[in-house]
């Protein structure tokens, strides 16, 4: 049976780097497809990708495994994330009271429909307010429920939850556009 | 509702593609994670080694001093003097009364107060959007005092919308702010709540000592 995170990462910060390695293994990917999708530019991607895993290793020392480790991974990551805008003039704004997009029936689509539904597909994850998107990257890429999706985002379950239904709706309507 | 998932999106959002971190990547950050480690058994072998050091002085110290030299400033009880007893006889010298912390000199309110440690590296707030470090410091410094006035109910109220939009080393003020005043209860959960918000904040050394619990003062007369 596999070691759960939080007890892989408590054997990191005793010393065991073995450790650290299965619980990277786990979530590299994963995170770095957040970053990713987050800020689109692959090599600001890696930078912060790198920067927030140095800031995991560097916060081993005050882990303490009060909530699952994911969570706790992607609020480090969300901060980054967060200075990261911070940094580039960028501000986060909820627009959690903008009227939902209406969403059309489905159409039936041959490999050509396809192609260009996933592309319109990319176009909304990437049309979506910084909030919004990264609520569904949490959601959808990274596992984590309502609950944890405001604990990392430091927002409360309703925005979280907020966030996530206008994200899936419009990415909904994307998809059944064409 | 929000936990289920779409699965015409996952399916979609899945045909983006499972891009991957470079392997050049890989080697530095689990490069630096290892070296972080062999540090950590660096410093410990250090410190063991200074402990030893110092205990094994201490015991050849004892034991060079004859039996029946007393000590330079003998306590009033016989025997030898503790780290306690030398403390106590501190306090003696002490006033008796603890001095009010001195006034702060903020003058620009948006400058984060200078510590005698490095600043560390920028945290964000919880949310961006919201005034930043507008907050005056006489609003600051008059906080407490407002909370003590409020109800318990309201100040919690308070306490967590302020939450949403103070930056990281306003949080930790007001934290110290309720260890001054007695607050420890409060100040324990809230410390709770700041490092499950941060993480990885690295609090200050100065700043930590103000959020420790603190030592009962001497009695006032």
């Amino acid at each position: 049976m596999e070691a759960p995170d939080e007890e892989l990462m408590l054997a990191y910060k005793a010393g065991n780097a073995g450790a650290f390695e299965t619980l990277y293994a786990r979530h590299r990917a994963r995170l770095y497809r957040f970053v990713l999708r987050a800020v689109k530019a692959r090599a600001v991607a890696e930078e912060l990708f790198q920067e927030i895993w140095m800031r995991v290793i560097e916060a081993r020392g005050r882990y303490a495994p009060r909530a699952r480790f994911t969570t706790w991974l992607y609020t480090i990551a969300h901060n980054h994330l967060v200075d990261h805008w911070r940094k580039r003039g960028l501000t986060l704004v909820a627009l959690d009271g903008e009227e939902l997009p209406a969403a059309n029936d489905p159409d039936p689509a041959d490999a050509a429909q396809a192609r260009q539904a996933l592309a319109r597909f990319a176009a909304a994850l990437d049309a979506l307010p910084a909030l919004q998107r990264e609520a569904f990257l949490l959601h959808e890429e990274s596992g984590l429920s309502v609950a944890e999706i405001a604990a990392a985002t430091g927002s409360n379950e309703e925005a979280a939850k907020s966030r996530l239904r206008y994200a899936m709706a419009k990415l909904k309507a994307a998809l059944n556009d064409g | 509702m929000a936990d289920e998932r779409d699965p015409q999106i996952t399916q979609r959002y899945r045909e983006l593609g499972t891009e991957q971190p470079s392997a050049e990547l890989d080697r530095a950050i689990l490069g630096a994670a290892r070296r972080a480690t062999s540090r950590h058994r660096w410093y410990s072998s250090l410190a063991a080694a200074a402990v030893l050091i110092f205990a094994v002085a201490i015991v050849v110290q004892i034991e060079r001093q004859p039996p029946d030299q007393a000590p330079m400033s003998a306590p009033a009880t016989p025997g030898l003097s503790t780290p306690a007893q030398d403390k106590v006889a501190q306090e003696r010298e002490a006033p008796q009364f603890a001095p009010e912390p001195p006034p702060r000199t903020e003058s620009a309110p948006t400058a984060p107060a200078p510590t005698s440690q490095p600043a560390p590296a920028p945290e964000p707030s919880a949310n961006i959007a919201a005034p930043m470090a507008g907050a005056p410091a006489d609003a600051q410094r008059n906080r407490a005092d407002e909370m003590r006035a409020a109800p318990q109910a309201q100040r919690s109220i308070a306490a967590r919308q302020s939450n949403l939009v103070e930056a990281p080393d306003q949080w930790l003020a007001r934290i110290a702010r309720m260890r001054q005043l007695g607050q420890d209860g409060e100040a324990e959960k809230e410390l709770a709540r700041f490092r499950e918000r941060y993480p990885d904040y690295r609090i200050p050394e100065a700043m930590a000592k103000k959020l420790e619990k603190q030592a009962p003062g001497p009695a006032a007369k």
